[in-house]
């Protein structure tokens, strides 16, 4: 009787000792058993040597949350982006209520030229922020004062109609003549200018955006 | 059952049993050494490389949610049955949705073909490529169980009994699927006038 069924186990040697001594014994005295074994021989032979195709990226998937010791500075560069950015709004508004030398001043400076003397209720947040300048610029300038008495003296062009000091203030700010002046005292304090602190808070609000998109994508 | 410990998982010990305990990282090398193996056994299977790679990476992440119930035994030999159950679901999905023929029962007798008219053997086909690809169309022809057993006896290596493993199946049903699954790779080489026993 042939052997064709265990002709596969017989070439992967998983025959029992018994059953692999008949098989051989049964090849030795049977040409087409022993063809057939090398037929089988030579399938395995050609799918064993088959090329191993690669995928085409990479399927182990990110168990290990990687660059986790940039949440830390992530935080921390948020934390430092918006102290910063209420540093440069204190500062600017701080040299800005330092070119008016008060809220009173403004009022002052500007009601003439607008022709509404009355100080509206806005007034009030802005002398008590300009009145509180002094304390984050040390020195103001004798050349301060000669500067503000000609902006009474010479009415700005660009002053507003109403009274409201608030808007004097942001109009003023905005206006080259007296803002020129003011910020060209001798010098002046980096740590007093508002572009310093509004540069470090978008340095560290980058530092933020980078961390952060580093953490997601990892 | 009898616990199998391949080679390289004794070489990965210390990766696995970190892996076990949580550390990530040893999953992660651990399972990047299967990588490429796992991706050649099911693209065999399911038959389309992109399928084979979802295939795959399903495979590795569920291995790395269950890895704390590997109790003891092969991690690749784990690795493959996961891969392997999953391709072979696929199959059957895409069998009852029509995408793919019937495949003949399992139980059918599979008779040796008769070599027609001799034609070159694989191996002196006018490129290497042709070959292959001989192969390959005679493998596509195999039942998906049959095939899954053959490509991991001759081209991952595993043992009958490894095999029976990672299928979830009888020895004495991998012997016979193994077996099934040669012969029929055989029939197909042979009709196409391959000298079966030069080779």
């Amino acid at each position: 009787m042939h052997v064709d069924n265990d002709l596969s186990a017989y070439l992967d040697g998983e025959l029992a000792p018994s059953d692999r001594a008949r098989v051989e014994s049964h090849l030795a005295g049977c040409d087409r058993c022993a063809s057939r074994l090398a037929e089988l021989r030579s399938t395995a032979s050609l799918i064993s040597a088959l090329p191993s195709p690669r995928p085409s990226r990479s399927l182990v998937p990110r168990v290990v949350e990687r660059w986790n010791w940039l949440r830390p500075i992530r935080s921390l560069s948020a934390v430092a982006s918006g102290a910063f950015l209420f540093l440069f709004l204190v500062t600017a508004v701080a040299r800005s209520g330092t070119g008016l030398g008060g809220g009173g001043a403004a009022t002052t400076a500007f009601g003439p030229a607008g022709g509404a003397a009355a100080p509206a209720p806005q007034a009030a947040p802005a002398a008590s922020l300009a009145t509180a300048a002094p304390a984050l610029v040390p020195a103001p300038a004798p050349v301060f004062d000669a500067n503000r008495q000609a902006i009474a003296a010479s009415p700005s062009p660009a002053a507003p109609p109403s009274g409201a000091a608030e808007l004097a203030v942001g109009t003023r700010a905005a206006s080259p003549t007296p803002v020129t002046v003011i910020y060209g005292t001798p010098a002046p304090d980096p740590f007093t200018a508002p572009i310093f602190w509004l540069a470090l808070a978008m340095l560290a609000a980058l530092a933020a955006i980078v961390a952060h998109w580093r953490v997601r994508t990892a | 059952m009898a616990r199998i410990v391949h080679q390289a998982e004794v070489d990965g010990g210390d990766l696995l049993r970190r892996a076990r305990a949580g550390d990530g990282r040893a999953f992660e090398d651990l399972a990047r050494r299967e990588e490429v193996g796992l991706y050649r056994h099911v693209l065999r299977i399911v038959g389309t490389p992109q399928e084979a790679e979802d295939v795959v990476q399903d495979s590795l992440f569920s291995a790395w949610r269950s890895i704390s119930a590997l109790q003891g035994g092969s991690f690749r030999a784990w690795l493959f049955r996961i891969a392997t159950n999953r391709s072979i679901d696929l199959i059957r999905v895409r069998r009852r949705r029509g995408e793919l023929p019937l495949e003949p029962d399992e139980g059918e007798e599979v008779g040796w073909a008769e070599p027609v008219a001799p034609g070159p053997d694989p191996p002196e086909m006018a490129s290497r490529s042709e070959a292959v690809a001989a192969v390959e169309e005679a493998l596509r022809d195999v039942p998906a169980e049959q095939r899954a057993a053959l490509l991991l006896r001759d081209v991952e290596g595993f043992s009958y009994e490894e095999i029976a493993l990672i299928t979830a199946a009888e020895v004495g049903t991998v012997k016979s699927r193994i077996h099934r699954a040669r012969l029929a790779v055989r029939n197909t080489l042979v009709a196409r006038g391959w000298r079966g026993s030069a080779g």
